[in-house]
C-alpha cells in the first residue's frame, strides 16, 4: 500500500489570509488563547525570525517595527476550514485516517512512482482550489517515510509541494542520508545523542543498523522506527481512531485570581464546555476531576496546586450536573490567599450514549441516562444564535476572569452577522463619451 | 406559573426544510397525495452545488447592483467554479474583496466591470490588477 502525508502549510495563518485578502504577502502570527504566545506564524513572520511559542510580549516589537499582523485564535474558522479540507482529501483517498487539525494519513492502491507523484499534486491542486488552503503532500511505504518527504516537500521547493521517497533502493538511501537522525520523527534530541555515539548520523545509518541492536539502544519504539524507515510499515492506518478516554477543559487566566467566586465560575464555564462536547460526540461520562494551580514561573509566590474527583452512580452529560459537581470539588480543594493561574475539568468514564440505550431497551433495571431534552434544546439555541448564548448562571455574568482575546479579525463562517465583506473597490474615472 | 413540560417539550429542527407538501392525515386514512409527494425544497442543496468549495460573503457596496446584487445581500461564491466571459466572481482588488462582472476585452485580455447606473460601464481593472477568488452562485436576500 502507498501512503500519504497531507499536511496544511501554516494553517492558521493560511485560513486568516483565504477570508483576508490584504493579508497577501504580509507576515501573520496567531496567538494562543488569552493572546499569551505565538502558535502559528506564516512563512513571512517565520522568515522574520519570531519564533514559535514565544510570548507574545517579548516579540511585541518586532510585530511592530516589521508590520507583522497579529490575530489571536479564531478556532471557529480554523475548524470550518479543517473538515472542507479533510473532507477533499478523503475524496481523494482508499483510506483515510485525519491525524490533527491540519493533517491527514492517506492509503493508496500501489502504484508507479511518477504516478504517485502526478496523484498527489492532483490531490494539492484540488484542496487549493476548493478551499484556498495550500497542503504539502510526502508519499511512501510508511508512515515515518510519508513524515520525511512531507518535511521536504515543505523545504524543497523544486518539489512542487509533493514528494515521493524514491522507489529505488539506491534513490531512498540518497534521500534518507540526508535526513540527519535529530530530523527524524519521533526522535528526541536525548535519543539523538545516543544515536551518535554510536555513528548513526542519519536516517540512512538508522535503517541500516541491525535492528536488535536499535531495540537494545532505544526500545521498541526505536526499532519500530528503523523498520519503518527501511519501508517496513509497523504504524498501520486507522481508520476509527480509538474512542477518547476522557476530556479536559482548561485555560491560563488572563491575570491571577484569588477569589473563589471567580474560580467557581471558571471550572463552572469548564464544566459546562465539557458536557456540551459529551453531547457534540454523543457521550456520557461518570467522573469530573476538577485542578486548579499557581503560577509556576512566579516562584515569590506560594506555590499551590490540587484535584479531586467526584463519581456519579449513573452517566450524564448534562450541564446543570456537572456544573455543580465541579462547585462541590472546588470548595474542597480551594485554598485561600493563593494566587490561581490555571484550572481546568477532565471528565472521565466515558460511554456512548447510545449504547447505554440499548443497554437499558434490554433487561437492565439502572435508571435511565440523564440525558434531557433542556440540553437538546440549549445546544440547538446556541447553534442558532451563538456559542454560550444560553448557558448555566453558575458560569458567572460579567466573568472578568476570562482571557482577552482582543485582537480576533471578527470573521465567522457561521454567523450571517460576521461574514468577510465584499467591498465596491476603486471607481475608474469617467470617460468623455460616457 | 407556566406548565413546566411546555417549556421543555421542545424538539430542535436542524435542517432548514420547507415543506412542499404535507400531508399527514389523523386516524389512518391514507391520503391520496402520498403516493405523489416529493421531498421538502432544502436551500441549502438547491443554492449550492459543491458545499465544500462554497463561502457565504456579505456584499457592502452597489456596484452591481444592476445585477441584482444589492448593498447587505449575502452571496455564495464557489472557489472551484470556472469563471468564465459573463460570470459574476468576487475578486482581490487592493488587499480588498469586490464583486464584478467578469468579460474580456477586444485583446482578449480579461477585465472587470461595474453594473450600476451611479459607475461607468466600460471595463476597468485589467488583467494583473485582480485575482478571482471565486464565482458568485447564489445571491440570498431576505424581502
Amino acid at each position: 500500500m502507498l501512503r500519504a502525508l497531507a499536511d496544511c502549510n501554516n494553517f492558521y495563518a493560511s485560513c486568516e489570509r483565504v477570508l483576508n485578502p490584504s493579508l497577501q504577502g504580509v507576515p501573520i502570527v496567531i496567538l494562543s488563547n488569552n493572546d499569551g504566545c505565538i502558535v502559528a506564524r506564516s512563512a513571512e513572520a517565520k522568515a522574520l525570525g519570531i519564533p514559535m511559542g514565544a510570548p507574545f510580549f517579548e516579540v511585541r516589537r518586532i510585530c511592530e517595527a516589521q508590520g507583522v499582523k497579529v490575530f489571536s485564535s479564531n478556532f471557529s474558522v480554523y475548524g470550518e476550514f479543517s473538515e472542507r479540507v479533510m473532507a477533499v482529501l478523503a475524496e481523494h483517498a482508499r483510506d483515510f485516517e485525519p491525524y490533527s487539525i491540519d493533517e491527514a494519513f492517506l492509503g493508496f492502491p500501489d502504484m508507479p512512482e511518477a504516478e504517485a507523484r502526478a496523484l498527489g499534486l492532483r490531490i494539492r491542486a484540488d484542496v487549493l482550489q476548493r478551499t484556498g488552503i495550500t497542503v504539502s503532500i510526502g508519499m511512501g511505504a510508511t508512515k515515518v517515510l510519508c513524515k520525511l518527504a512531507n518535511e521536504r516537500a515543505k523545504t524543497d521547493k523544486s518539489s512542487g509541494g509533493c514528494l515521493v521517497v524514491p522507489y529505488s533502493p539506491e534513490g531512498r538511501k540518497a534521500f534518507l542520508a540526508g535526513v540527519g537522525i535529530k530530523d527524524v520523527w519521533g526522535i528526541g534530541s536525548g535519543l539523538a545523542t545516543r544515536f551518535r555515539a554510536h555513528g548513526i548520523l542519519s536516517a540512512n545509518d538508522l535503517a541500516n543498523v541491525d535492528p536488535p541492536f536499535v531495540r537494545r539502544l532505544a526500545g521498541v519504539v526505536g526499532e519500530r522506527l528503523a523498520l519503518e524507515l527501511r519501508g517496513i510499515p509497523c504504524h498501520e492506518m486507522q481508520e476509527n481512531p480509538e474512542a477518547r478516554k476522557s476530556i479536559m477543559v482548561s485555560r491560563s487566566f488572563g491575570r491571577s485570581i484569588t477569589h473563589f467566586d471567580d474560580l467557581a465560575e471558571a471550572v463552572a464555564t469548564h464544566a459546562a464546555r465539557g458536557a456540551e462536547k459529551l453531547r457534540e460526540d454523543g457521550l456520557l461520562a461518570t467522573s469530573l476531576v476538577v485542578f486548579l494551580r499557581t503560577n509556576r514561573h512566579r516562584v515569590d509566590q506560594e506555590q499551590y496546586q490540587a484535584q479531586a474527583e467526584e463519581v456519579r452512580e449513573f452517566p450524564t452529560d448534562d450541564a446543570r450536573i456537572w456544573c455543580a459537581s465541579a462547585r462541590r470539588i472546588l470548595q474542597n480543594i480551594f485554598r485561600a490567599g493563593c494566587l490561581y493561574k490555571k484550572c481546568g475539568i477532565l471528565l472521565q468514564g466515558l460511554s456512548s450514549a447510545s449504547a447505554v440505550q440499548t443497554t437499558l431497551a434490554g433487561m437492565d433495571q439502572s435508571p435511565p441516562p440523564e440525558r434531557s431534552r433542556l440540553m437538546q434544546a440549549v445546544d440547538a439555541l446556541n447553534a442558532r444564535l451563538g456559542r454560550e448564548v444560553v448557558r448555566p448562571g453558575s458560569t458567572g455574568l460579567t466573568r472578568p476572569w476570562r482571557g482577552k482575546s482582543d485582537l480576533q479579525s471578527g470573521l465567522s463562517l457561521h454567523r450571517p452577522d460576521q461574514l468577510p465583506k465584499v467591498k465596491d473597490g476603486p471607481k475608474p474615472r469617467l470617460r468623455f463619451h460616457e | 406559573m407556566l406548565d413546566k413540560n411546555a417549556i421543555i417539550d421542545y424538539a430542535p429542527r436542524l435542517a432548514l426544510a420547507l415543506p412542499l407538501l404535507d400531508s399527514r392525515v389523523a386516524a389512518g386514512f391514507p391520503s391520496p397525495a402520498d403516493d405523489h409527494s416529493e421531498r421538502k425544497i432544502d436551500l441549502n442543496e438547491h443554492l449550492i452545488r459543491r458545499p465544500l468549495s462554497t463561502f457565504f460573503l456579505r456584499v457592502e457596496g452597489e456596484s452591481m447592483s444592476e445585477a441584482g446584487i444589492l448593498p447587505g445581500d449575502m452571496i455564495a461564491v464557489d472557489k472551484a467554479a470556472l469563471p468564465r466571459v459573463g460570470s459574476v466572481v468576487v475578486a482581490e482588488v487592493n488587499g480588498e474583496f469586490t464583486v464584478k462582472r467578469l468579460d474580456q476585452t477586444t485583446e482578449g485580455q480579461w477585465c472587470l466591470r461595474a453594473e450600476s447606473r451611479h459607475w461607468p460601464k466600460h471595463p476597468f481593472l485589467q488583467g494583473n490588477q485582480f485575482r478571482i477568488w471565486g464565482v458568485v452562485v447564489a445571491v440570498v436576500r431576505r424581502c
